[in-house]
This record gives structure tokens, sequence and C-alpha cells, in this order.
């Protein structure tokens, strides 16, 4: 018997740091530097200077003030480093502390865009080091890092792949993309006014080969792929869809979220993927940061290389340095990319390797399987198939006995564990779709698994205390219509 | 291997539970054909010894002042916000789709979004884009939607890789974007911009504008406004070094409909130009054009307040492809980095701090002087950032590099960007430069020997 590692704790309130404001502080001095006179200022500025009481809303507190009420409220977030974050999709594994330190040193981070290039150079080094990584892990001819996170490298994607058949002389004006894909996908695909074509799934939860024979034809810009797919299943027949879609002048767009079940096992690029981004904030654990910054790189096979966006660094007799590409897409965000999130996931492809990141794969695999094996007693598994390094479940259990996904996931909050993803894949209802990572214990899993398994039981017979849960959290069931039917979203707001 | 906690024993007990034989039997829905039959070819792995050994060279800063900004112009950040970052509970959480277990991140958006709106005295604010060049994009988009029109201006004095940016996504959406060029003094051409409007206003959805702009010059955006929306099109207001705001009126205030900026300079770190932070905010009329992730007050089923992430309707997990753009995330940590030095600052440190850069900048200016080969390029109302037109680009490239020999980086020249300024170097000056540098780099630069 594992112990819950949820428990009362003191709980700290933390007003909004505003309220803490007293006018006239300040948490920055600047004891030795003279100021300009209004008189002065208004002679620069002239017709253009602020008006005298046109004041910033800014908080005036002291440095503890500000420290006390940021260490405040980190901790009422949690964290992979306080909790497990089993949450499907997001490879919520452990960020490794070496990272941080490289991320912040200070030979990186003074490099200033416009520097001269020679002293720019160690740091393209570094970049086009990550670029042949990642080429090699996804089986790609080339790599640009541009894209500042997963739905920014799937703009990119689709844009060399629109720009590719336009330089054919070709515009197709549809793209497949299954039902159980992130929502990004179609969002991304509507930028580009493709019309998306839904593909259904077969009991076995992957795509159908025929339909794809069936839909894809020259007006068809090709097909978005994730694999494994978002219930965390291989499309074990992707070689042949590759086929079918080629041979028709297609491309086949790869959604790389779930590239930590694949490192060493098998390469995207090999399996037909033509261009793919990579999430570094998931697969090679740059931290989420609460939600960015992140980085989607991407990876082009030897035909859709020329398209990558700007700037991808080449090494050219001995010399690094950012490559001028006619055919590119062109830039797509300022300077050179998320650069601090590239220093640390180099950093973690250089601690593990090729056999530590196969490894890493294998055991992610190892923990979802065991997940998926304690739990499908309990929990209703909609695909009986093989799972990689995520598994969904459905409420269907519980539901019948009035509880629901929702309720599930916030009574596993009382037991200290975060909820896995919810409702999500579209294709499974009330889905509860968990990833525990490689860097999960034994003995945390065992944690996890406990954790389900008794709200599964509460389900049964205690069902009001899951629909009421969480208990033991300083907040309960925000009340998400309200704050949607008149938003409050400033400070600001609040007073009126 | 260190961040793995599982041994063969804890892997066979897995395994038998799980049924399988073994790891590799795991993988048996991979058909053999698609497996890679090889191991990957990656530098062998290092301990943390090894890798701390290989990352030696990076530990110390170049040995040099850096007068470079140009859309990355640093500024003093206090050492308790790089340590703050460091705790675990920031940096490793992820998107705080469950608020009772992310109510730190969700505060301390909202608190961000509030500081936002009021640096650009708008009504709503977002929890942050990727960078000012992608909010500036998404502005002009939300501008197109908002309008039902196709056609945007942009300034040229705006950052050249911001529009550069807005160029390749307008072109991939069969939109157009229209260029208005700048005056002899640097800023935006009203007339030249005039005769623009003239065959263009019909489809016109926006016109943008970045002040302080590239050249560091202020321009007349309520003039732009009003251009703007006599035609009935928005106006989008572009700021890179917020710094600049105690002292300007809010763009809201000078017609703005939209306002965007990037919080870089304001991290600590450069980094190469990323992560930064992009801003984007706007009338509460286009808040449902606006994209991104947004944060709202609420109450919890006790009556307790409490923050939500809120108007998800708007984003791609709900509404798929008829959500307002495929983004999905904000740049939070960044977001949060810059709340956190705004807060410091408050009120009157960002006063004092925009004073300090207008005081750094008009020393510089005063010392440069004037002689017939060297003057500032753009005169009229300037904030921390100069352009120096050396009348000869050998002679630029001369004095820069005597500059680099007294370990001055300059400054960024504008050949790169612009074809009619070969001859033009833009410099930064700010807070972080010391009087007698500052000083240092006039006299090199108007060629005096020291």
């Amino acid at each position: 018997m594992t112990k819950s590692t949820a428990s009362h704790g003191l709980e700290i309130n933390e007003p909004l740091i505003f309220e803490r404001s007293s006018q006239g502080t300040t948490a920055i001095d600047f004891f030795a530097e003279e100021l300009l006179s209004n008189a002065e200022i208004a002679e620069i500025l002239g017709p253009f200077s602020k008006e005298v009481g046109d004041e910033l809303l800014l908080p005036e507190v002291s440095e503890p003030e500000a420290v006390r009420h940021y260490t405040r409220l980190s901790k009422k977030n949690f964290s992979i480093d306080t909790h497990s974050y089993p949450l499907g999709s997001c490879t919520m594994k452990y960020n490794p502390k070496i990272h941080e330190w490289a991320g912040r040193l200070s030979g990186l981070t003074s490099l200033h865009p416009y520097m001269p290039i020679e002293m720019l150079r160690p740091g393209f080094k570094l970049c086009f080091e990550l670029q042949s990584y990642l080429a090699e892990i996804g089986g790609f001819h080339q790599v640009s890092l541009a894209p500042a996170a997963g739905a920014h490298g799937e703009f990119a994607g689709l844009a060399m792949i629109k720009k590719a058949h336009l330089a054919k002389g070709e515009k197709r004006h549809k793209i497949l993309v299954p039902r159980s894909a992130h929502g990004t996908n179609p969002a991304t695909a509507a930028f580009f006014s493709y019309e998306v074509i839904s593909l259904d799934i077969n009991e076995d939860g992957r795509m159908i080969l025929a339909q794809i024979k069936d839909l894809m034809d020259d007006q068809c810009a090709g097909l978005m792929v994730t694999n494994p797919n978002t219930l965390g299943i291989f499309e074990s027949e992707q070689l042949e869809i590759s086929e079918i879609i080629h041979r028709r002048g297609g491309y086949i767009y790869g959604d790389g979220a779930n590239l930590n079940a694949l490192m060493g096992i098998t390469r995207p690029g090999d399996l037909g993927v033509d261009v793919m981004h990579f999430n570094l904030h998931k697969t090679m654990t740059t931290p989420h940061g609460g939600g960015g910054p992140g980085c989607g790189a991407i990876g082009a096979s030897f035909e859709l290389a020329q398209y990558l966006p700007s700037p991808v660094i080449e090494l050219n007799q001995g010399v690094y340095q950012p490559k001028d590409n006619p055919l590119s897409i062109g830039r797509i965000r300022s300077f050179f990319g998320n650069f601090g999130m590239m220093v640390r996931a180099w950093t973690y492809i250089r601690s593990l390797g090729a056999e530590g990141l196969k490894s890493a794969s294998e055991l992610a695999v190892l923990n979802a399987n065991y997940i998926k094996k304690k739990l499908c007693d309990h929990y209703h598994l909609p695909y009986q198939v093989d799972c990689l390094h995520e598994v969904v479940f459905s409420d269907k259990k519980q539901a019948a006995l009035g509880v629901q996904a929702l309720d599930i996931a916030k009574r596993l909050i009382d037991y200290g564990i975060h909820p896995p993803t919810m409702y999500f894949p579209l294709v499974v209802k009330g889905a509860l779709m968990i990833e525990p990572t490689e860097t999960e214990s034994l003995y945390d899993l065992e944690c996890l698994i406990e954790a389900f398994i008794k709200v599964a039981k509460e389900a049964a017979s205690e069902p009001e205390l899951v629909k009421s849960a969480p208990h033991l959290t300083a907040l309960s069931r925000l009340d998400e219509a309200q704050a949607a039917r008149n938003p409050r979203l400033t400070y600001q707001d609040l007073s009126k | 291997m260190r961040y793995f906690a599982h041994t063969p024993s804890s892997v066979e007990h897995m395994l038998k539970a799980i049924g399988k034989n073994s790891v590799t039997e795991l993988f048996s829905s991979i058909p053999p054909k698609a497996r890679l039959s090889r191991d990957l070819n990656l530098p062998k792995r290092m301990d943390e010894l090894a890798l701390k050994r290989e990352l030696a060279p990076f530990l110390k800063p170049k040995d040099v002042v850096s007068f470079l900004g140009a859309g990355a112009t640093a500024h003093f950040v206090p050492v308790w916000i790089s340590q703050q970052l460091m705790r675990a509970e920031w940096y490793t959480s992820y998107t705080p789709y469950q608020p009772e277990a992310s109510q730190g991140t969700l505060q301390a958006i909202f608190e961000f979004q509030s500081m936002v709106a009021s640096l650009f005295g708008m009504q709503v604010a977002n929890g942050s884009m990727y960078d000012g060049a992608t909010a500036l994009t998404e502005a002009l988009l939300m501008a197109i939607r908002a309008q039902g029109k196709k056609t945007v201006i942009l300034c040229t004095s705006i950052h050249p890789e911001y529009r550069e940016v807005v160029h390749n996504y307008f072109k991939l959406a069969d939109l157009k974007v229209i260029e208005a060029d700048f005056s002899k003094s640097g800023i935006t051409d009203l007339e030249k911009l005039k005769e623009i409007l003239k065959s263009n206003s019909s489809d016109l959805a926006a016109i943008a504008v970045q002040s302080p702009n590239f050249f560091g010059r202020i321009e007349d955006v309520f003039a732009l406004s009003l251009l703007a929306h006599e035609c009935g099109a928005l106006l989008v207001g572009c700021m890179t070094d917020l710094s600049a705001c105690p002292l300007l009126p809010s763009l809201a205030k000078l017609g703005a409909d939209i306002a965007v900026g990037e919080g870089l300079g304001l991290l600590g770190s450069i980094s190469l130009g990323g992560p930064g932070v992009g801003l984007l905010s706007c009338h509460r009329s286009l808040l449902r054009q606006m994209p991104g992730r947004l944060v709202g007050q609420t109450n919890d089923k006790n009556g307790q307040v409490g923050y939500t992430l809120t108007l998800s309707t708007r984003e791609q997990h709900i509404r798929r492809e008829k959500a307002t753009s495929n983004i999905c995330t904000n740049h939070n940590l960044m977001a949060l980095a810059l709340s956190m030095n705004l807060a410091s600052y408050g009120r009157l440190g960002f006063k004092n701090l925009a004073n300090i850069n207008l005081r750094k900048t008009k020393l510089f200016r005063e010392h440069l002087g004037e002689n017939k080969h060297i003057k500032v390029a753009f005169v009229g109302p300037y904030y921390n950032e100069t352009v120096i037109d050396f009348s000869d680009q050998n002679r630029l490239l001369d004095r820069v590099n005597q500059a680099l020999t007294q370990n001055l980086l300059a400054g960024v020249s504008l050949n790169r960007f612009y074809d009619n300024l070969k001859s033009h170097l833009l410099v930064a000056t700010t807070e972080l430069h010391s009087d007698q540098d500052i000083i240092k780099l006039a006299q090199i630069l108007k060629g005096e020997s020291l």
C-alpha cells in the first residue's frame, strides 16, 4: 500500500499584486543616476509628451513584497517536480536541472541577434548540431529550429506543402485530417483555406486505408497525421498510407507531439512523412513553463527541405552561418527562434545519446502499458489494442453511475495526482488520456494507479464525494460559464 | 541513466504484470519493415560532469559593452527574478487547464494582462504571444477578420523582421500588404501615405505603425489613426521597447484600436533573440476576434474568488477549423518574467527608467555633435535609439571597427535592412551604459582619437 501524496497544508491566500501597492514604493532604485527635468523631457518629445496625471497602472511594491507575492502564488501550482502530471499528449517528463544551468550561461544569454557574425558562430554551431540530431532522430533531410511552438511548426509545415504544390503549378484545396487529430491541425489547415476532410477510425483506433484510397485525389494536398495517434496507438499501415498519398501527388504532414514513443525505434521520415514538427518542450524536455515558451522545430524530406522557414544554420567550409534559401517560406517570427529552448534540447540529447533516447521511449511505453494493465478492470478501455506511450480510457463505467470524466479528474487532485487530459481525443466520449512518461518511477506509478482505482471505487460507493471534488484544494469547481459570460480580464475591470 | 528510476528487476516485474516477455514485444504494433534496424547516429551520451566541461566556453559573456538594440534592447532586471523563475512550480507546470491545480499561474497571467492593458491604455490584453512579430501579424489578421477586408498598410519604419513575418503570413493567406515609406526625418511620410490611401482605402483593414519606431523616432500615431479611421480601417500600434511607455501617451489614447509589443528587453536575457514575449491588446469590442489565451476572474462553487482560462470558444481545441487562430499557447514563463520586472520597477521605477534612457540618449547625441561627415540622420522627437549617418559606408565600417578595438559594440548597420540607408548605424543607449562609455562611443564614432 502506497501513501497518497496529498494532504492538508497551510493554505495561503494571496491578493492581487495591485492590492499590495502603496504609492511611491519601488523595488528598483537608481541612486547613482541623474534625471531629466520635465522641461528637458518636453524639449525632446515636444507634442508627443505624456500628459501630467496620465499614469500607468503598475504595482508599487518593495522587493520583499514582490518576492513574497510570487513565491506564494507559485505554491498554488501543481508541477512536475511536486506531483505526478500524467497529461496525455503533453509529455510531462522530468526537466533536468542541468538544462536550466546551461540555458542561463551568460555566454549564451548575452548573444544579441545583430552581433558581428564571428561572435555568433559558437551559438550557431550549437543550433547546427541540434538540427542534425533532430534530423537523425526523425529521419529527415534538414531541420529548421525557427518555429516557436508546435502549432507554429504546423503552420510552417502546411505553408511548405502549399508552396511545394504551387511550385508545381498545382492549387490543391483539401486536406485529410483524422477525427482523432489535435485541434491545432484543422485550425492550421483553415488558415491556408484547405477544406478539412475528416477521416474515420476503425475499431482498432486506426485510420482506414480504404477510406484514404477513396478520398485522396489530385485536389487533396495530403494528410496530417499523428503517429502514434492521439489514442496512443501506432498507425501500423503508415507505409501503405504514405504510398497512396505520394502516388497522388500529396504530402504527409506529421504532428510530432507523440514522438516520445518512437525515438530509436522507428523514424517518421522513413515512414513517408514529408514534414514534421518536433515539440522540443515535450520530447526533448525543455520546460513547459506553465504554457510556453516551447520550440516547434520542423524537419523535412529532401524534396521539401528547400521550403523550410528561415533561418536554417548551415556549415559551409568549416563556418557556421544562416543559410540563404530563395525558396524558403521565409521568416515566421523575429530573430533566430527560441534559442534558450534549443540550448536545453541540445543538452538533453547530449546527455542521453542514442541509447538513452531509445531507453526513454521504451520506458515511456512500458509505463503506459503497466497503467493500462492495472486500470483496465476499473475503467472502460475503448480500444483494446496494444498502446505505446499513452493510454486512453473513458468514463463509460462511471458515467453509468452519474460520475463524469471531469469528476474523476477533479477527485484525482485530492489524491495529489494532476488529472490526465480529459475529453480528448474527441473520438472517445468522456476520454481520460494518460501519459506517464519514462521518468515516473514504479513507486510513483503505483501511487497513481491506486489513486485511479480509489476514485473508481468511490464512484460506485460514494458518487457524491467524487462529483463534489476536489475537497483538499483552496478552490473547487470554478465557474467557467460565469467567467465567459461577463469577462473580467484585468484588475481595471474589477472596479467597474 | 540518471533520469530513469527503473532497474532490470522493476522492468521484469512490470513486463510480467503486463504479460509480455520483453520490452521489444511492447512495440509489436510497429511492423518490422517500419522499424529502424540500426542505432541512431548521435554523439556518445555524456554524464553531467562531461557536459559541464563541454559547455564551459559559454561560462562568460563576451567582454564587450553592447550598444545593440534594434528590437532587442536589453534593460536592467533585478537578481530576485532569475531566482524566482527557478521555482519548479513556475517552470515545470503545464498550461493551467485545471484551475484548482494552477491558481498561481492563472492569477499571475491575470496580473500580466492588467499590466499590459495599462501600458497600452487598452481595455483587454491576452496572456501573451510568441513574440512581437507574430503579435503584430495576428493583430493584422484580427483586423482583417473584424473589418472583412483584405489589405493592410505597413509603415516601413516598423522593425524589418516584423514586416517580413507579416509579408510571409499574408502571402500564404492570399492577403495584400502595402508598404508606406518614411520621410527624411525618419517617420512615416504622411503625404505619401495619403497618396496610397487614395487608391486603396476601400479594401483596407488596417494601418500598422511602430512608435518609437525602428529608428528610435516617435511617430505621429494620432495623425495616422485619423487617416486610418477616415477610411474605415483600424490602427494597429506596435512597440518593441516597452520602457518608453511612461513618457508617451498610450497607443490607445493616440487612437490605436489594437496595440502589440515585445517584452524581450525586459526579461534579463536576450539569448539570440528568443524566447521573448509578444504582447497583444485591444478595445473590448474586438475581444471575440482576439487569438491566444485569456484568463478571467470568477468564483468557485463556494463563492470564493479565483481565476480560470476563459473565452476558449475562440480557440482551436474547441472550435477546430473555426478558431480565431491555430495558436494554443502563450509564452507564459516570459510573460511571468515580464510581470515580475514591471512589478519591480512599479510606477515610479519605470518612470525613472524611461527618464534615464532618454537622458543617456540626449547625452550621446550631445557628444556626437555634428560635422560634415557625420550627423544624426533623423531629426525630431526620439527615445533611446539614434541613427547616425556616416555619409560613407567605409567610414561607418571603419569607426565600428575602431569601437570594437575598445570593446564597444557600436550598433547595428542599417544596410542589412534598407537599401537607401547604406551608411547608417542604429545605436541604442540605455541605463545599462555608463555616461563614460556613452561619451567614449560618441568620440570614437565621430573620429576623435581618444
